[in-house]
């Protein structure tokens, strides 16, 4: 590291923090005893899933907590400063002078109604700073962060930036006190997988010029094993192995870091791809032709044509607004369009006209009723699709125990959410099922397991998918072929390996490139040896 | 670094009134769609107006002359006050003559209309506005301390003390307002169409109990929006945002929670404001203040047709009017927002 060390011992002291929050039936413990320390401009790395008392852990160095919460610790400072005695004015200046943060989702970490330039300025006025000499140093905050024209971007509003520019907007106000500490909260999950190689490279690359000490948080494993020097891993509260990133990954001690690498998409093999008569495109499914559509003027699909297989798996990825969804919705008769889409009817005379396509969507929160339990949502998809299934046989097939049928979605967790969304699809003989991003809200363990359930039904079932994803490890894990979508054309389509080996288009490559870089060195048993671990800084 | 500003003004990105310039565009685009939107919806209620009148009993020309006058003084009254013809052509008259500022002569006061009704519009006008000027600093203070204290015992009283009052009828609470001050305390007059034609001081004497009648009609319902508004932008990621830059809590107050909570709470303003503006009739008959809404009722009950279709057109601009000002206040305040594209 090449930072400044101004200051000998660690940045964060943490010895013994435990953080419980008060509920009417008791205490309920959400971080229990975890000690860490991380010195001046190191990069450290806190990995587990939703639940696992990671965030908590991170936002106590801020004392930023929920008025319920209770907080002990042996230790617990930043910049030596003891953060449990802090209160009032003197909070205000250590969360001023001493630390920033980097959040989930910059669009709404920014204020809507401030221009970005302005909320830049605020951290320089707040230190004394005129009016006009802050928005100086705000333009030249943005410029840090590669905004150019910093000028203009500082005129511009939250909504008129991208996802990437506004997550540089945040680090640029994270980092405009000169903080010691930079905590980074799961800062590129929803950003896709380009934009997050750049902004991570971008903390990187600051980090090395300021010299300021980074903890980022996050699910993700292969992003903390590239971008951190130590990694934390906690569950249930617990850190239960904590060690240079290299040697964790390489040499897990821990049962839970070990499944939770397992859990991993693998991008190298190809384990989980279903294996059945790829490529029949003879008697294609579904043929789309010359589609496009537009969002007013602004253009969602150009001119995109594509069959899809019986039995076949298509990946499509892209970026956001890329136009992947719009494309979910075009097949599933969501949205109108120009152009042709033919779903071969498969003859089944005599009976009455059924869907052709259903659909699993991100958010199984918002596809499911709140107000139907899932028996009631089971029972009627059975119905609609004319299914010849119980509702039992149904959750069986998807692996919901019986005793979840009569609860509803508000009591089940994200996978078993997720399970009965995509039971509803497997109601009848459908056969398209279109997945729009159907693992990202999951965790990487739950992910691989609903990856697994849908390769499963596709096998028993014959059916096809669009499987419609931002994650290139997980199409690639699924797909036979691979679409990739560049605003709004399909500017490159081939069976899956091809397109990791020998992507043309520029932008496939670069989607390739992002990808396989988190996992240079990637120390799996079976990994292809040609890269060994050099990327682990 | 700052030869790089593409024009003068950008380092100080828009704010407040200073940002309806550039978003100048956005307004008047607004103001166009406007343009040709309210004639239509004033043709629309005036049409509606005219006809539903039909439905009132009553003859006016009888009531008039009284039970002595012969049939044929009675219709030749109704002539006179172009009661006779098709509705259709007597609304065109109706129409032709208030385009060209002949808004005729009220039968029931024999007063040429338009002296009558600009006369008490601005009677109502002022009371509304002293209204409205009292219920919006009111309300935004009892919603912010609300959205703050959300579900304590603060929260709980505000709300039940606000909903309470607005439940009471607007005449209950006249009254007792009146028996306190008036009757009591000798504080203000009970009638105040005495004082409301006087200078500043006897008007303001006169307005100030029907005003705080209307504000604690009101105050329920906007306090309630904003208490949400501010609970929203507190409990937003952004708060969290401006928390953990270590912001002074007045500033994160001012800069970055109401300017954010009042948004949705200027739409219902803007209605808010058109109501009072023209008139609340119950109010002003109750008080007997001589103000728009009250005149409207007074016509109505004589079916004088010409008077009322005239109010509810000049009724209906000031409402139309305070919802443009509600609109453009909208655009100042929130740069999202895009009238012209709803869609997306």
């Amino acid at each position: 590291m090449t930072g400044a060390t101004h200051r000998s011992g660690p940045v964060v002291s943490v010895r013994d923090l435990r953080i419980g929050y008060r509920t009417g039936h008791g205490t309920l413990q959400a971080v229990k005893g975890v000690s860490f320390a991380v010195q001046a401009g190191e990069a450290y790395g806190l990995v587990g899933e939703s639940g696992s008392g990671k965030s908590t852990a991170a936002m106590a160095l801020t004392r930023y907590l929920a008025p319920n919460a209770e907080l002990s610790a042996g230790d617990l400072s930043v910049a030596g400063v003891d953060v449990r005695s802090l209160e009032g004015r003197r909070l205000r200046h250590f969360r001023a002078e001493s630390l920033g943060v980097v959040y989930q989702e910059p669009g709404l970490a920014l204020n809507p109604t401030m221009a970005v330039g302005e909320q830049v300025a605020e951290v320089f006025r707040l230190a004394g700073a005129g009016r006009s000499e802050a928005a100086q140093r705000a333009h030249a905050a943005l410029e840090r962060v590669q905004l150019t024209p910093a000028a203009v971007i500082a005129g511009r509003y939250p909504h008129e930036l991208s996802g990437g520019q506004q997550q540089r907007v945040v680090i640029a106000m994270a980092l405009a006190g000169s903080p010691d500490l930079l905590i980074l909260d799961e800062p590129t999950t929803g950003l896709d997988g380009r934009v997050e190689t750049e902004i991570m490279a971008l903390i990187d690359r600051l980090r090395a010029e300021l010299g300021f000490a980074t903890i980022l948080i996050s699910h993700n494993l292969p992003l903390i094993a590239a971008h951190c020097r130590r990694i934390g891993v906690l569950q249930d509260g617990v850190m239960v192995e904590e060690g240079p990133s290299e040697r964790v990954l390489r040499s897990p001690r821990h049962a839970y870091t070990r499944s939770l690498i397992a859990a991993l998409p693998d991008i190298d093999a190809r384990r989980s791809r279903p294996a059945s008569g790829a490529d029949d495109t003879a008697r294609p499914v579904v043929t789309v032709s010359g589609v496009s559509k537009d969002y007013h003027r602004k253009r969602a699909l150009r001119d995109v044509s594509f069959t899809i297989g019986r039995g076949e798996v298509l990946g499509i990825v892209g970026e956001s607004g890329s136009g992947k969804t719009t494309l979910g919705r075009v097949l599933a008769g969501l949205t109108t369009y120009d152009g042709q889409v033919t779903f071969d009817q498969g003859g089944r005379p005599g009976r009455r006209r059924l869907p052709q396509v259903q659909v699993v969507f991100q958010n199984a929160d918002l596809s499911l009723n709140p107000r139907r339990t899932v028996r009631q949502v089971l029972k009627r998809s059975i119905r609609l699709l004319d299914g010849d299934q119980t509702v039992e046989q149904l959750a069986d097939s998807v692996g919901i125990e019986h005793e979840l049928l009569d609860r509803l979605p508000g009591q089940l967790s994200g996978g078993q959410k997720q399970r009965v969304a995509i039971a509803r699809a497997f109601a009848g003989n459908v056969p398209l099922v279109i997945c729009d991003e159907p693992t990202s809200a999951l965790d990487v363990s739950i992910q691989a397991r609903i990856i697994d359930l849908l390769v499963e039904l596709q096998q028993r079932t014959g059916v096809s998918y669009l499987f419609i994803s931002h994650d290139m490890a997980v199409v690639r894990q699924i797909s036979h072929r691979i679409g990739v979508l560049y605003d709004g054309e399909l500017v490159e389509l081939k069976q899956s390996d091809e397109l990791f080996e020998s992507a043309e288009h520029p932008y496939s490559r670069q989607l390739v490139e992002s990808a396989l870089s988190l996992r240079r060195g990637w120390p799996r048993g079976d990994a292809r040896a040609e890269e060994p671990g050099q990327v682990i800084a | 670094m700052t030869t790089l500003n593409p024009r003068p003004g950008a380092a100080a990105p828009g704010r407040g009134f200073g940002a309806l310039a550039e978003r100048h565009g956005r307004v008047l685009r607004l103001l166009g769609r406007r343009l040709v939107q309210i004639p239509v919806v004033l043709l629309v209620v005036s049409a509606l107006t005219f006809w539903l009148i039909q439905v009132v009993p009553g003859d006016p020309g009888r009531a008039t002359l009284g039970q002595y006058a012969t049939d044929e003084q009675v219709r030749i009254w109704d002539e006179q006050n172009g009661l006779t013809g098709s509705l259709l052509s007597r609304y065109l008259h109706w129409l032709h003559g208030f385009v060209t500022g002949d808004w005729g002569t009220s039968f029931v006061f024999g007063q040429p209309n338009r002296e009558l009704i600009l006369d008490r519009l601005l009677n109502s006008a002022l009371l509304g506005a002293l209204a409205f000027v009292l219920l919006v600093p009111i309300s935004v203070v009892l919603g912010s301390v609300q959205g703050y204290r959300e579900g304590r015992r603060t929260d709980r009283s505000i709300t039940i003390a606000a909903m309470s009052l607005s439940a009471v009828p607007a005449f209950v609470v006249g009254v007792i307002l009146l028996l306190v001050f008036a009757v009591w305390l000798h504080l203000v007059p009970v009638q105040a169409s005495a004082l409301a034609t006087g200078n500043i001081g006897q008007r303001l004497h006169a307005m100030i109990i029907p005003a705080v009648t209307l504000v604690v009609y009101y105050l329920a319902v906007v306090t309630r929006m904003v208490r949400t508004g501010v609970t929203g932008a507190i409990t937003a990621q952004h708060h969290r945002t401006a928390v953990l830059k270590g912001l002074e809590p007045a500033s994160i107050v001012r800069r970055h929670v109401l300017r954010n909570a009042l948004i949705p709470t200027l739409s219902l303003l803007g209605i808010y404001l058109g109501a009072l503006l023209s008139g609340e009739a119950v109010v002003e008959q109750l008080f007997n203040y001589p103000g728009l809404g009250a005149l409207l009722v007074t016509a109505a009950e004589h079916k004088d047709v010409v008077l009322l279709c005239d109010g509810v057109v000049v009724t209906g601009v000031v409402a139309l009017l305070a919802l443009l000002l509600a609109d453009i206040a909208l655009i100042v305040s929130d740069p999202r927002i895009r009238f012209d594209n709803a869609s997306s």
